[in-house]
């Protein structure tokens, strides 16, 4: 009699030690979804520190400029998607030869990549990535980050891309600049420089010409 | 004849050999203290006896700077702020350098010689710039002789400074004290201290320290006015100075001016005590490594190529 008390209420226990587990697993599986997609870079999540980092040269959603005079006497300027949406997208365009009207002139150098890689066809005035989804052009660095892995991953860590302000961030802010600002998004190979500042004196004495 | 010549009281040998020698004696003493005469005429006495800056309170510090200060108004014409930027606890500098990005436009060298109100007319920064061969990372084949367009095809860029070393050759050569390393990490010259004998000049393997050959020449109106006694005030002539990850600006919180200048992000620079800090991740995550290693000089400057 004794005994069999005993061992029911050991059943009780583990039933809901069981059942407590499963229904944390059911809990955590719901918890995946909900958590936001961290594409801040580090600091601005972290929340530690009162000041952050703010992105300078974020694209906007970009327009056009028609030949048609508006009345105040400047150039009417258009949305995209005023002749994308009564237009086809050519999903064969690669190079810049088949480009007409506005795109006439626009270098393209970017891999092997097609217009539609990036340029949404059902909304041009959105971008999309990879699997199909738009994505808003403030957020051009998210799709960026889908073929630039690691200098997404070293951009956040601040070993990519210039910066300006503050290291402490406990003192002040930093300005970052976005992917697009050093990189064109058509003809992303950052250009040649000239150097500047040339040196008057060889202190290392070890140029070839003395 | 003798007795009478010296009866007469004129000259004898001896007599005339002791003044002459007494005489070519004080000649050459004074010729020998002409330097000192011609450098009290632009040195105040107050400078003259300034003691060391580890030996001076917070009160002749203040001192010392409002007379820099109106030295600068007299000399250059400008009214400038020389602050004591001192060390913070629990902050010890780091910087790293991505070779792989740098593309050797020398922006960084040309910021550091506006910050740090270098003489205009030797062109004079804490930073050099090599270009070196790909696949060789021995700097005596580097040179800093060169011209663009770049990044060129078969070369990489590699900017040398002060690497802030955690066992300094300079500091150890020193006979004043007049250069020391400081608790964040930076090796710090007291301009007032030092005596000119370049032996930090010399003993330093990155070719980091330079010599005020002439007093700076500097335009008073490209002069940056916001200064600091260890680091970017206008130095004297006859003394070394040397990068100091711009202090001036770093232990304020912000960071140094050749990093902003950076057009390509190669810079790395923050707190190697904070683990949440960006160098620190180059540290922990990238295959860093130091210039001259084997000579254990132990820099806090680091070097890295993206993999």
């Amino acid at each position: 009699m004794k005994s069999t008390t005993v061992t029911s209420f050991a059943a009780l226990v583990l039933g809901m030690g069981i059942s407590g587990i499963g229904i944390w697993v059911y809990w955590q599986s719901f918890a995946t979804f909900d958590e936001p997609i961290a594409m801040d870079i580090k600091q601005a999540d972290m929340g530690a520190e009162p000041y952050g980092v703010s992105i300078h040269g974020t694209p906007t959603t970009p327009t056009v400029y028609t030949d048609i005079l508006t009345p105040n006497g400047t150039l009417a300027e258009v949305a995209c998607v005023t002749c994308h949406t009564t237009r086809e997208g050519r999903l064969e365009n690669r190079g810049t030869e088949d480009l007409e009207l506005f795109h006439q002139g626009l270098q393209v150098q970017h891999g092997g990549l097609s217009c539609l890689s990036c340029h949404n066809s059902e909304n041009f005035d959105t971008l999309r990535l990879a699997d199909g989804s738009p994505i808003p052009f403030p957020q051009t660095m998210q799709l960026c980050a889908q073929c630039h892995g690691p200098q997404y991953r070293d951009y956040q860590h601040g070993s990519h891309g210039g910066m300006m302000g503050y290291w402490d961030l406990n003192r002040g802010p930093r300005q970052r600049n976005s992917c697009t600002v050093c990189h064109d998004a058509h003809s992303p190979a950052y250009p040649r420089l000239t150097p500047v500042f040339p040196p008057h004196v060889a202190v290392s004495g070890n140029s070839p010409h003395h | 004849m003798n007795k009478e010549n010296q009866e007469s009281g004129s000259i004898s040998r001896r007599t005339l050999i002791k003044g002459t020698g007494a005489m070519l004696g004080a000649a050459a003493f004074a010729k020998a203290m002409a330097p000192l005469t011609e450098w009290a005429s632009h040195q105040s006495m107050d400078e003259f006896l300034q003691q060391h800056y580890r030996e001076l309170d917070e009160e002749e510090m203040q001192k010392v700077l409002r007379r820099l200060e109106e030295e600068t108004r007299r000399d250059y014409g400008v009214e400038v702020t020389i602050t004591d930027h001192k060390p913070e606890k629990g902050v010890k500098f780091g910087y790293a350098l991505n070779l792989s990005i740098c593309v050797g436009c020398r922006k960084c060298a040309q910021a550091c010689h506006r910050e740090n109100n270098h003489d205009r007319a030797s062109g004079n920064s804490y930073i050099q710039v090599l270009e070196m061969k790909k696949g060789s990372l021995d700097l005596e084949n580097g040179t800093v002789n060169y011209s663009g367009p770049v990044p060129k095809k078969d070369a990489f860029y590699m900017p040398v400074q002060c690497q802030q070393c955690d066992a300094p050759p300079c500091v150890d050569v020193c006979p004043v004290e007049a250069t020391w390393k400081e608790p964040d990490g930076i090796v710090a010259v007291d301009y007032n201290w030092c005596i000119g004998c370049r032996y930090c000049e010399a003993a330093c393997p990155y070719h980091a320290r330079r010599f005020n050959w002439a007093k700076p020449q500097i335009p008073a109106e490209d002069i940056n006015p916001a200064q600091s006694y260890l680091s970017n005030r206008l130095r004297p002539q006859g003394v070394m100075e040397k990068c100091t990850y711009c202090l001036h600006r770093t232990r304020e919180g912000r960071l140094p001016a050749c990093l902003e200048a950076c057009p390509t992000g190669a810079r790395v620079f923050g707190n190697v005590l904070d683990p949440k800090s960006e160098i620190r991740w180059v540290l922990e995550n990238k295959r860093v490594f130091v210039l001259k290693e084997e000579l254990g000089t132990k820099p806090s400057f680091f070097y890295f190529f993206d993999e």
